[in-house]
């Protein structure tokens, strides 16, 4: 994680001149091969979200598991966080985690947010004093995951590894 | 697959819209422009004020012609006021100014009744005491009734209603867009600047007779919009035919033969020195002598108007606010007995006119007086050494600004004023002499200036409200735009395109406020439209964003705003955090620095 940070911090500083090296390096650093599902069971868009939260559900930087979950809920109840080419980003600045946290999930058959299938779900949670790294995070995600050929490499990612170096690549 | 799209939970939240790709660059340049530059409050306030300047350049003109106008209607003559008024018989010379006054009374009577209330229209006023509002229908009204009564002869400046004008114009910005009282006064002395320099066609002179006489302080926060305004004015006027870039008055040629010629200009700014203050009480004592006869508004004015009748048929040469008066004087077209009898008419008439309550400057008569007064001792001394530089219409001009800067209690800008109206740098010596020694003769018999009513009562705000007990109440601007939790970029790109600020208020359906969302923030989303669909300002609100309450005093205020780089701050009730209005630095800046002059003005 703390590695991590650092090229938060440093894409932080820099705005939106930071280019596709660092993008891949903070979400490779972001996502571990734990917090990562391939396939996803659940159909329905809150119980994506849940299901995905899960793989943080013993991970240290979870402070309180159920309201880290209760903030991601609420904050899509707000405004669907579902972008565009299949995408949604549920995330939450909360006081239930204490550093970044990230988890990926991916199915096949997608999920609806709205009106928007949704083949990839990235749950993010952030304190909530750590507003910028929130947004980088956000922001290099959504970046990568606009490039066809990154989703198609996570769409046939067998394994975890293969699902982080494909964002790594 | 089919099964999966039903199975789905159907749409529980609202789904952002795309963000427009037209957006994307006009908020690019919004940060680029934000970042480099900055514009503060007060740098707007500068756009503004160059505005108002073409505004009351334009009004100036408008008047101008106005004035011509009602002349030529009542008259029939399209000459000045002094070449028609030679060429009338007798009876035309007594009745014109009558029905000038009598049409000014009714103008002022009538008029008032369509004009809200009895709010005070004087700018001075305005600017110095009150919140900065010239009230446009009264304004309306006095500058028709000053239109009748200087198309007729009276003997009154035009700078009155032309400044009258200008100041409402300026006083309208400020009143639209809610600006706090400090900013609308100084946009409102920004219009009065104007109005002077497009009077004389003299910006300096302008600029500084505001700053000296009304706002009592040529503090560059300002006095920067106080210049601009007149320029913009000036050159306004400038453009126009009738007036053109010349000086007003076109000067004989002047030159000192020996420095101890100055000495007799000494001696002119002590004349100057002892006879303004009486002018200034004569003025005064015409006026109480007026509202003695009890009469009503209209036959007052029009017995005002009957003086000057009477002395017009005498001396049609003292007609008018005394423009053409001082050009006969600066070039010698009278002998000094002729010029003596001129003089005191015009004194007389002017007595008249302002007593009988026309509405009008003082100024110009103040001109004509002073060029009067050094033209007379001017024929003494060149009598006197007959073979020195000592010419009567040298010491016409620099009477001129010793009696102003006498009069009015700004040398400063009497001696540019003169300078400005004849564009002779060779008089500057003797003017400044001369100009200095009036005014503090005059301070020492007078000490209040021509213009003291509005000043003294202004002695008497500023006693009360020193800047520590002052209130971020005072100054707040209410209502600030601000946006919901739920905003999506799209709004606050919006937000952020169309007003200037760098920091965006985000509150709860009850107003109640959260925090803010930093233009800074949004910057690295400005390439990622489908990124900034997911965005919402809860996302990125900043909670610990400083705020004050409205009975925060400004000192403390001033602290808060040493420690944020924003140019405002939130001002939140003290009990339930409801967003009641923004409290901007520059405001606070000009609020400071009219305290501060009022800490120096003697007597304030």
């Amino acid at each position: 994680m703390p590695a991590a940070e650092s090229s938060i911090h440093i894409a932080h500083r820099h705005g939106f001149f930071y280019g596709t090296t660092v993008m891949s390096s903070i979400a490779a650093q972001l996502l571990q091969p734990g917090r990562i599902s391939l396939d996803i069971a659940a159909a329905d868009k809150n119980e994506a979200i849940l299901e995905v939260a899960g793989l943080l559900r013993h991970d240290q930087e979870v402070l309180r598991f159920d309201d880290f979950c209760k903030d991601l809920l609420a904050r899509d109840r707000l405004r669907s966080t579902a972008a565009d080419y299949g995408v949604a980003f549920p995330h939450a600045r909360t006081d239930a985690v204490q550093e970044i946290v990230v988890a990926a999930g991916r199915s096949v058959n997608g999920v609806y947010f709205g009106d928007e299938l949704v083949h990839f779900i990235f749950v993010i949670g952030t304190p909530r004093e750590k507003a910028g790294e929130y947004l980088v995070a956000v922001g290099t995600l959504a970046r990568l995951l606009r490039v066809d050929r990154i989703r198609a490499a996570l769409a046939s990612a067998a394994t975890p590894e293969d699902f982080i170096q494909a964002l790594d690549s | 697959m089919g099964d999966v799209i039903k199975a789905a939970s159907p749409p529980e939240s609202p789904k952002a819209p795309r963000v427009s790709r037209h957006l994307v660059p006009l908020l690019k340049l919004r940060v680029w422009l934000a970042e480099r530059f900055r514009p503060t409050e007060l740098q707007v306030t500068l756009m503004w004020a160059g505005l108002v300047g073409f505004l009351a350049g334009a009004s100036s003109l408008l008047f101008r012609a106005a004035t011509q106008g009602v002349h030529y209607l009542i008259t029939r003559s399209n000459e000045g006021l002094v070449n028609s008024f030679t060429a009338m018989p007798d009876w035309q010379r007594f009745v014109t100014p009558i029905i000038g006054g009598t049409l000014a009374g009714a103008t002022i009577l009538y008029g008032m009744r369509f004009s809200r209330g009895s709010k005070s229209t004087d700018y001075m006023e305005a600017i110095v005491l009150g919140e900065g509002n010239v009230p446009f229908r009264s304004s309306l009204v006095k500058s028709a009734s000053a239109l009748f009564t200087i198309a007729t002869g009276g003997s009154i400046g035009r700078e009155g209603p032309l400044v009258q004008l200008a100041a409402m114009l300026a006083s309208l910005p400020g009143r639209w867009r809610h600006w706090p009282a400090p900013r609308r006064r100084l946009i409102v002395a920004c219009g009065a600047a104007a109005g002077i320099a497009s009077a004389y066609n003299a910006p300096i002179a302008g600029a500084l007779f505001v700053a000296e006489i009304v706002l009592g302080s040529v503090a560059m926060e300002s006095f920067g919009p106080l210049v601009f305004a007149s320029v913009i004015a000036t050159m306004t006027v400038r453009e126009s035919p009738l007036i053109g870039d010349s000086p007003l008055y076109k000067v004989p040629t002047f030159r000192l033969d020996a420095a101890w010629e100055i000495l007799p200009y000494a001696l002119l700014g002590v004349a100057a020195g002892i006879a303004a203050p009486w002018f200034t009480r004569f003025l005064r004592f015409c006026e109480t002598c007026f509202e003695r006869t009890r009469l009503p508004l209209i036959p007052r004015l029009a017995l005002g108007g009957a003086i000057v009748g009477a002395l017009a048929i005498r001396y049609p040469e003292m007609a008018g606010n005394g423009y053409s008066s001082i050009d006969g004087i600066l070039h010698d077209k009278w002998t000094w007995e002729l010029l003596l009898g001129i003089f005191a008419c015009k004194i007389l008439a002017t007595g008249a006119t302002f007593g009988s309550g026309a509405v009008g400057g003082v100024f110009t008569p103040t001109l004509f007086a002073g060029s009067g007064l050094g033209y007379l001792l001017g024929c003494a001394f060149h009598a006197l050494w007959p073979h020195s530089g000592l010419t009567p219409s040298a010491f016409a001009l620099v009477g001129m600004g010793a009696f102003l800067a006498a009069t009015t209690h700004a040398p400063l800008m009497a001696m540019l004023m003169v300078f400005e109206l004849t564009l002779d740098y060779a008089i500057i010596l003797p003017l400044m002499m001369g100009c200095v020694i009036a005014y503090y003769l005059s301070i020492g018999i007078e000490p209040a200036s021509i213009y003291s009513d509005a000043l003294k009562r202004k002695g008497a705000r500023l006693f009360d409200e020193q800047l520590s007990k002052l209130h971020v109440l005072d100054l707040m601007k209410p209502s600030p735009t601000a946006v919901p939790m739920t905003a999506e970029f799209n709004e606050i790109a919006q937000n952020f395109i169309s007003h200037r600020f760098n920091y965006l208020y985000v509150v709860d359906q009850r107003r109640r406020f959260l925090g803010v969302v930093s233009l800074h923030d949004i910057k690295p989303y400005l390439n990622d439209p489908e990124m900034a669909n997911v965005i919402i300002a809860a996302d990125i609100l900043r909670e610990d964003f400083p705020t004050v309450t409205p009975a925060v005093p400004l000192t403390q205020a001033l602290e808060y705003f040493a420690h944020h780089d924003g140019e405002r701050l939130p001002v939140l009730d003290a009990q339930d955090r409801t967003l009641l209005g923004s409290i901007s630095k520059s405001d606070l800046i000009l609020a400071i620095a009219e305290r501060s002059k009022a800490d120096t003005t003697p007597g304030g």
